[in-house]
C-alpha cells in the first residue's frame, strides 16, 4: 500500500490548527518569561540555592553562568586575518540486513584563512568500521547501538578539529596571538548520543571527548559547537524555577520534572537579541556535564543572533569553561559565527561546507554496498542480503496498481 | 603500465542516437566540447560519442550564497576549486565497437542507466578518427551545434597527430564531397577548422 494522502488532508488541517493555537498560547507565556528574565537579571542567593537544591535532584536546566541573565552582549569587530576550521561528520549506520555487518564514519573539514584571499583548504576522512563476529555483538534489532555511532562519529569530528587547530598553530609558527577559532556542527557535549549509555561508559566517552578538547586548550585555539535550531527549554526550565513560590529546600523532584506545554524553546525567549548579540553565559546541568567538569572541561552555552532573514536566527553555541572564562575567546567565537553566516544568510559558510563534505549520499552508500559485495564475491563469500532487505528493494521501486 | 581512463561521469538517460551523462566533478575538471567518450555496456558494446553540450547544473549551495551579499575572494575560490559542481553532459553517438571493430554507426542499444562512461586516450582518439564515415552521423543530427562539434573533434584529430595537416586536408576533401550543395555551410566549418 502506498500512502493515501487523501485519508491524511483532515490529519493534516487538525494538526496545523493545533499548532497554531499552541504558538498564540506561547505568545503569552514568551511575555512572562522575559518579564521574569530581567527580574531575576542578577540572580539572588535565594534563586542560586533552588539551582544547587535542584540540581541535587536530578534537575537538567541552565545554570547562570555570572553574567546579568537579560545580557545582550555586541559582537566584537572580526580579526582582518583569522584562521577558521570547521568539521563534520556523517555515518552510514550498520545494517544486519546488509551483505555484510559494517558501519562507515566520513568526516569533513575545511580551514578558512580569512583575510588571506586564498581558496580554503578542504579534508575528508572516511573510515570503514565492521564487526568480524557479528552474531557476539548487539541485539536482534540492531547489530551495534546506534548511539555509539553516532557518538564514534562526534569523536572522530573533535579529532580532526583539533588535529587540524595544531597543524595550523605550528603553521602559523606557533605564534599565539595569530587568532584561530574551531567549530564543529552540533552540540559539543555529548548529550543525546550517550543518552542510553551506562555510567561508567558515559565517563569514559566523556574521557575520551574531553582529551581533544584539552588538545585545542593547549594550542590556545577556542572551539565551539553549533546548534542551528534549538530545540531545548534550558533556560525557561530556569525561569520556571524562579517562579516557584517556595524556598530551595521544600523543592520536591515531581514539580521540578513537570512541564508546561506552552513552555517554549530558548530560541524564542532571546528573540530580542539583535544581529550578532549573544546572551549570558550559562551550564547546563546533566550530569554528564558533571563527568566533563571532572574532567576540567565543563561546558558552558549561551545564545545568539547570527542574522539573517526575519531580524535573523537564534543558535546555541556551546563552548569549554576555558573559553567561557575568557572573554577574548568568547569574543573572537561570537565574532566568526556572526561573520560567517553573513555568507549564507543565517547559518556559517564553513559549517555549511563542512557538512558537505561529510555528507554520504544515497548514490555513494549504494556504490559502497556494491564495493563491498565484489569484494566479499572476490574472497569467496557469497553477498546475500537478508530475504527482508531483497523484498524492500523490490517493494519500493515504482508502485503501480492493478484494479483496487 | 598504461593509464587508467578518466571517467567523466554515468548515463542518466539515453537512446540509441545519444546519451547524457550525470557528473559532480570541480569546475577545472568538466569535459571539454567535442571531447570523444566511451560507454562499456552489460552487451560487451562499447559505444563511442562525442561531447555536445555542458550544463553545468541549479545548485542550492550557490543560488542561497547569491542571495545573500557580495561574495569574499576566498568564498568564491572555494567554490571554484573545492566544490564539486552538478553536470550534466550530452553526447552524441557516433560509432560503436563490438568484438574489437570499429563501426561509424549508431548503437544498435543505447547504454543503460548507470553505465559508467570514460574518455578516450590519444591513441583511441586517433584510431576513430582515421576514417570519415561518422561525418555523416555529426552533420545529420538535429538540435545541437553539428558543424562546431564536427571542427572540434577534426581539431581533436588533428592535435593526436602532432598538428595534423594532412589529415586536416583529408578530412576537408570529404567534406567538399559531402557538402558539395551546401558551399556555405562547407565554407563555415574549414574556417572554423582553421579557427
Amino acid at each position: 500500500m502506498t500512502l493515501e494522502l487523501n485519508q491524511m488532508t483532515r490529519q493534516v488541517q487538525e494538526m496545523a490548527e493545533a499548532l497554531a493555537a499552541r504558538l498564540r498560547q506561547m505568545d503569552a507565556r514568551l511575555e512572562e518569561l522575559r518579564a521574569l528574565l530581567h527580574e531575576h537579571a542578577q540572580p539572588d542567593e535565594a534563586l542560586r540555592a533552588k539551582v544547587r537544591q535542584a540540581r541535587a535532584l536530578g534537575w537538567i536546566g541552565a545554570e547562570p553562568g555570572g553574567e546579568p541573565l537579560d545580557l545582550a552582549h555586541p559582537a566584537p569587530p572580526l580579526p582582518s586575518r583569522i584562521s577558521i576550521i570547521a568539521a563534520d561528520g556523517s555515518q552510514i549506520h550498520p545494517d544486519r540486513h546488509a551483505a555484510a555487518l559494517y558501519y562507515v564514519i566520513n568526516v569533513g573539514a575545511i580551514l578558512y584563512r580569512r583575510g588571506s584571499g586564498a581558496a580554503p583548504e578542504v579534508f575528508v576522512q572516511p573510515a570503514l568500521h565492521f564487526e568480524e563476529d557479528e552474531d557476539e555483538t548487539g541485539t536482534d534489532d540492531q547489530p551495534f547501538l546506534v548511539a555509539e555511532v553516532d557518538a564514534r562519529r562526534d569523536l572522530e569530528e573533535l579529532k580532526l578539529l583539533a588535529e587540524k587547530a595544531e597543524a595550523e598553530r605550528a603553521a602559523l609558527g606557533g605564534d599565539l596571538d595569530a587568532p584561530i577559532v574551531a567549530l564543529a556542527d552540533g552540540p559539543l557535549m555529548l548529550l543525546r548520543t550517550l543518552y542510553e549509555a551506562t555510567r561508567q561508559e558515559q565517563r569514559q566517552q566523556v574521557s575520551r571527548h574531553a582529551q581533544q578538547l584539552a588538545r585545542l586548550q593547549a594550542a590556545h585555539v577556542p572551539v565551539a559547537g553549533y546548534i542551528d535550531r534549538p530545540g531545548s527549554a534550558l533556560v525557561t526550565r530556569l525561569l520556571r524555577l524562579a517562579q516557584l513560590d517556595k524556598p530551595a529546600e521544600a523543592l520536591e523532584s515531581h514539580e521540578l520534572r513537570a512541564r508546561d506545554r506552552n513552555d517554549p524553546p530558548d530560541r524564542l525567549l532571546f528573540r530580542f537579541l539583535k544581529p550578532g548579540e549573544r546572551s549570558a553565559l550559562f551550564y547546563n546541568t546533566s550530569r554528564i556535564n558533571d563527568d566533563y567538569e571532572g574532567v576540567g572541561q565543563r561546558i558552558a552555552f549561551f545564545y545568539m543572533n547570527v542574522g539573517g532573514e526575519e531580524g535573523g536566527q537564534i543558535g546555541r553555541v556551546e563552548v569549554p569553561a576555558w573559553v567561557a572564562a575568557d572573554p577574548a575567546k568568547i569574543g573572537l567565537i561570537q565574532a566568526a559565527l556572526y561573520d560567517q553566516s553573513q555568507v549564507t544568510g543565517g547559518y556559517p559558510y564553513v559549517l555549511a561546507r563542512a557538512h558537505e563534505l561529510a555528507v554520504i549520499t544515497a548514490p555513494e552508500r549504494a556504490k559502497l554496498d556494491e564495493m563491498v559485495n565484489i569484494a566479499l564475491l572476490g574472497q569467496g563469500l557469497a553477498a546475500r542480503l537478508s530475504h527482508k532487505a531483497q523484498l524492500k528493494i523490490l517493494s519500493s521501486g515504482s508502485r503501480r496498481r492493478y484494479g483496487r | 603500465m598504461s593509464e587508467e581512463p578518466k571517467e567523466v561521469g554515468r548515463v542518466l538517460r539515453a537512446s540509441t542516437a545519444g546519451f547524457v551523462l550525470g557528473v559532480r566533478v570541480l569546475q577545472p575538471e568538466l569535459p571539454t566540447f567535442g571531447a570523444l567518450v566511451k560507454v562499456r555496456t552489460q552487451t560487451a558494446t562499447e559505444i563511442l560519442g562525442l561531447i555536445y553540450d555542458v550544463l553545468v547544473d541549479d545548485d542550492p549551495f550557490v543560488r542561497q550564497l547569491l542571495a545573500a551579499r557580495e561574495l569574499r575572494e576566498e568564498e568564491v575560490l572555494d567554490q571554484r576549486r573545492n566544490r564539486q559542481v552538478p553536470a550534466e553532459v550530452s553526447v552524441l553517438a557516433v560509432g560503436f565497437r563490438r568484438n574489437g571493430v570499429l563501426r561509424h554507426l549508431l548503437p544498435p542499444q543505447p547504454p543503460a542507466a548507470l553505465d559508467r562512461a570514460f574518455l578516450c586516450d590519444d591513441g583511441e582518439v586517433k584510431e576513430f578518427t582515421a576514417r570519415t564515415d561518422y561525418f555523416r552521423l555529426v552533420l545529420q543530427a538535429q538540435g545541437m551545434p553539428a558543424d562546431e562539434l564536427l571542427a572540434a573533434s577534426l581539431r581533436e584529430g588533428a592535435r593526436v597527430r602532432g598538428g595534423g595537416e594532412t589529415f586536416l586536408i583529408e578530412a576537408g576533401r570529404e567534406l567538399a564531397r559531402l557538402l558539395a550543395a551546401d558551399p556555405v555551410r562547407l565554407d563555415g566549418i574549414l574556417r572554423r577548422l582553421r579557427a
